[in-house]
């Protein structure tokens, strides 16, 4: 097991976001986690990260897998540079990157935080550390921005941004690596040299990945996770997620219901839960 | 840069020589003017080292000007305890910007649980408590609220124990050299001041920018752009924003012992009150957030300012009311004669101007002089300098 949660439970005042989440990821798998706005996806990555402290429920982590020679170490309420030190790493589902700095430096700055002690030599110039450099530039290359390294980062196109938020997760070295809507806003033809890149990520690292898009998602998960209200309905190969009538339910009906009976009390639980991704997220509208 | 300024006492007195002296006179800072925008300039680049790099603006940042004047003052006079009174200022100079950097610590470790404008709330209410402090701190006077002065002999630059390597800085009693190097040029006590502590400037400029050239330069720089994801990659930021912020300290008291020990006398209102952050903002403002040598631009350009527009040494208003004649110094101006327009309007009245240029600046030049150079060259100005330079020698 590399990742595994027993109840993991987030309340926001009144509303639960996420609901007694038992759920665990083997070491090299792609699972996706799917789900109807407002379901505690974007929070469920924010208690995997440490972003927000659970209200219940614990997290355990073993960088390298069960019976592995790291030891699996609770991270339930470790930081987020504690998770990211113990090789979690995450893309945002809004761009978050460093706006004024090159594309090169946002790579570089990241490599540089998993590598110990370096960022504390403050009597080095950092041209010295080569090896930053080098591993910025293997991540550029790999998702294909070699070209604009020295371009400032606000000045990409937007597709290109998405792509460095994968850049700036894989730079800490991730053992697992959390890829939140890596495709919003990105266009048709974009979206294919999005999923290429996520696809050939997976190879070499366990990634969970929340997507909207489920045809997508069928096509390159190992698995797919489905949370609806926080809770999780749904676990398993994406074909039998596909025919599972709970998901259909929660895709669908709970729509149409949503509308009639319970509609006001569910819109709200919606709002709250959408607010404080939003509040992670760095702002703006999901 | 650092040998325009080297060079500028030189010829400054050169030009005094020749007939354009009044202009000189008027318009060219003096060197005293000179020795403030060293210290002043010091302290305006630790602000921005702090403010312009990690993005969190230190309103409080006088506390560490004035713990550095402060205990520069009481160690000459014996006051701190486990210092005899004698010790080289060098020694007293390092340790008391080690005090300022322990303070930053304790500061900083209450604050930096705020971000943004709370932040600077926060450490200008740290600032303003120690002030009231010290202004009825009976230890440090008779009389707190004037302040402390130097009552031993005058503190020297150098080498601690080495006279030779030392010279004495004080506008009165500083140390004048005759005849330097066998080269025929004379020192006044001024001009040796402005060297000596032009070196423990440019010494501190070169520390701070070698600081921020490093890997911990660029996390500062990166929590500036985006803290949450410097956390999100794996940096403890708080931990990062307080070494940053003791450091900034620590350089800020050097200038405030400099400062005090050209001199030789503080008070409350020169050190550790909130204006004096204030001045730093303006001049790191004018000069350009965020590019370490932009500051002491700013500083230069206020400081010229306020020169020019003073009669201390020369400026305008002398220039004008000795240049022209009677005649038109008496001419009306509507109801009002030429000269006491000068009077009103042009002497001594620079905080008014520096406050439009200053509103100007924020509107028009947000990035400062350096700032805004650097963007229109692409580069750093000693990088990118010798391919203009080469352009136009073609």
């Amino acid at each position: 097991m590399l990742l595994e949660t027993e109840g993991l439970t987030k309340r926001f005042g009144g509303i639960t976001a996420v609901d007694g989440v038992d759920f665990a990821l083997e070491a090299g798998e792609l699972c996706s986690i799917i789900g109807p706005n407002g379901a505690g996806k974007t929070t469920f990555f924010n208690l995997l990260t440490g972003v927000l402290e659970p209200s219940d429920g614990s997290i355990r982590f073993a960088p390298s897998g069960d019976g592995g020679p790291e030891p699996a170490v609770d991270i339930t309420a470790a930081s987020p540079n504690e998770t990211a030190l113990a090789g979690i790493h995450r893309s945002y589902q809004i761009t978050n990157l460093f706006p004024t700095l090159s594309v090169l430096e946002n790579v570089r700055v990241a490599a540089q935080a998993s590598r110990g002690s370096d960022s504390w030599k403050l009597w080095r110039n950092v041209a010295d550390f080569e090896e930053h450099y080098a591993e910025a530039t293997a991540i550029l290359e790999r998702i294909g921005l070699a070209d604009e390294a020295e371009t400032v980062t606000e000045n990409l196109s937007h597709g290109e941004k998405r792509s460095l938020e994968i850049g700036v997760a894989l730079a800490g070295d991730p053992d697992l690596l959390l890829l939140d809507e890596p495709t919003a806003g990105v266009s048709s033809e974009g979206v294919d040299e999005v999923v290429a890149l996520i696809e050939d990520v997976a190879a070499d690292h366990s990634v969970m990945l929340i997507e909207h898009n489920v045809e997508m998602v069928m096509d390159v998960s190992d698995r797919i996770a489905v949370l609806h209200r926080g809770e999780l309905i749904a676990d398993g190969p994406p074909e039998d997620v596909r025919g599972d009538e709970a998901v259909q339910e929660a895709y669908l009906g709970g729509y149409g219901r949503e509308e009639s009976a319970e509609g006001g009390e569910h819109a709200e639980g919606d709002a709250a839960a959408d607010g404080g991704r939003r509040a992670s997220a760095g702002g703006g509208p999901p | 840069m650092i040998v325009g300024f080297a060079l500028y006492p030189l010829a400054y007195e050169a030009l005094l020589a020749t007939p354009a002296a009044p202009f000189a006179e008027a318009f060219l800072p003096a060197i005293t003017f000179m020795v403030v925008v060293l210290y002043t300039g010091l302290f305006a680049m630790s602000f921005d080292f702090i403010s312009g790099y990690t993005g969190y603006l230190s309103f409080g940042h006088a506390a560490f000007y004035g713990t550095g004047a402060y205990f520069v003052v009481l160690a000459a006079n014996g006051q701190v305890p486990g210092i005899p009174g004698g010790t080289p200022f060098m020694i007293t100079l390092l340790l008391g910007a080690v005090v300022a950097g322990l303070l930053a610590l304790v500061i900083g470790s209450v604050s930096f649980r705020l971000t943004g404008v709370y932040f600077a709330m926060i450490t200008l209410g740290f600032a303003q408590v120690i002030y009231e402090l010290i202004r009825s701190w009976g230890y440090v006077s008779t009389n707190p609220t004037e302040g402390a002065t130097v009552s031993g002999d005058a503190l020297a630059i150098g080498v601690p124990y080495v006279d030779a390597l030392s010279l004495d800085v004080g506008r009165l009693t500083g140390e004048s050299v005759e005849n330097l190097l066998g080269l025929g040029i004379d020192l006044s006590t001024t001009v040796v001041s402005y060297y000596a502590l032009g070196i423990v400037v440019v010494g501190c400029y070169f520390a701070m920018q070698r600081i921020l050239h490093s890997p911990f330069g660029r996390v500062m720089i990166a929590i500036r752009e985006n803290e949450e994801r410097a956390r999100a990659v794996g940096y403890p930021t708080y931990r990062f924003k307080l070494a940053a912020f003791a450091i900034s300290g620590f350089f800020g008291a050097v200038a405030g012992g400099v400062f005090a020990a050209y001199s030789r006398s503080v008070a409350p209102d020169g050190t550790f009150y909130f204006l004096v952050t204030a001045d730093a903002l303006i001049t790191t403002i004018i000069g350009g957030f965020g590019t370490l040598a932009g500051p002491v631009f700013g500083t230069l350009f206020t400081q010229g300012l306020e020169d020019v527009l003073s009669t201390e040494s020369g400026g305008v208003a002398t220039l004008l009311r000795e240049g022209l004649p009677a005649n038109v110094l008496e001419a009306d101006l509507f109801g009002v004669s030429l000269e006491l327009f000068v009077n009103t309007a042009v002497d001594g009245r620079a905080p008014l101007y520096l406050g439009i240029i200053f509103v100007l600046f924020v509107l028009f030049v947000p990035n400062g002089i350096l700032g805004t150079l650097r963007d229109r060259l692409g580069g750093t100005v000693g990088k990118r300098l010798p391919d203009y330079l080469r352009r136009y020698r073609r």
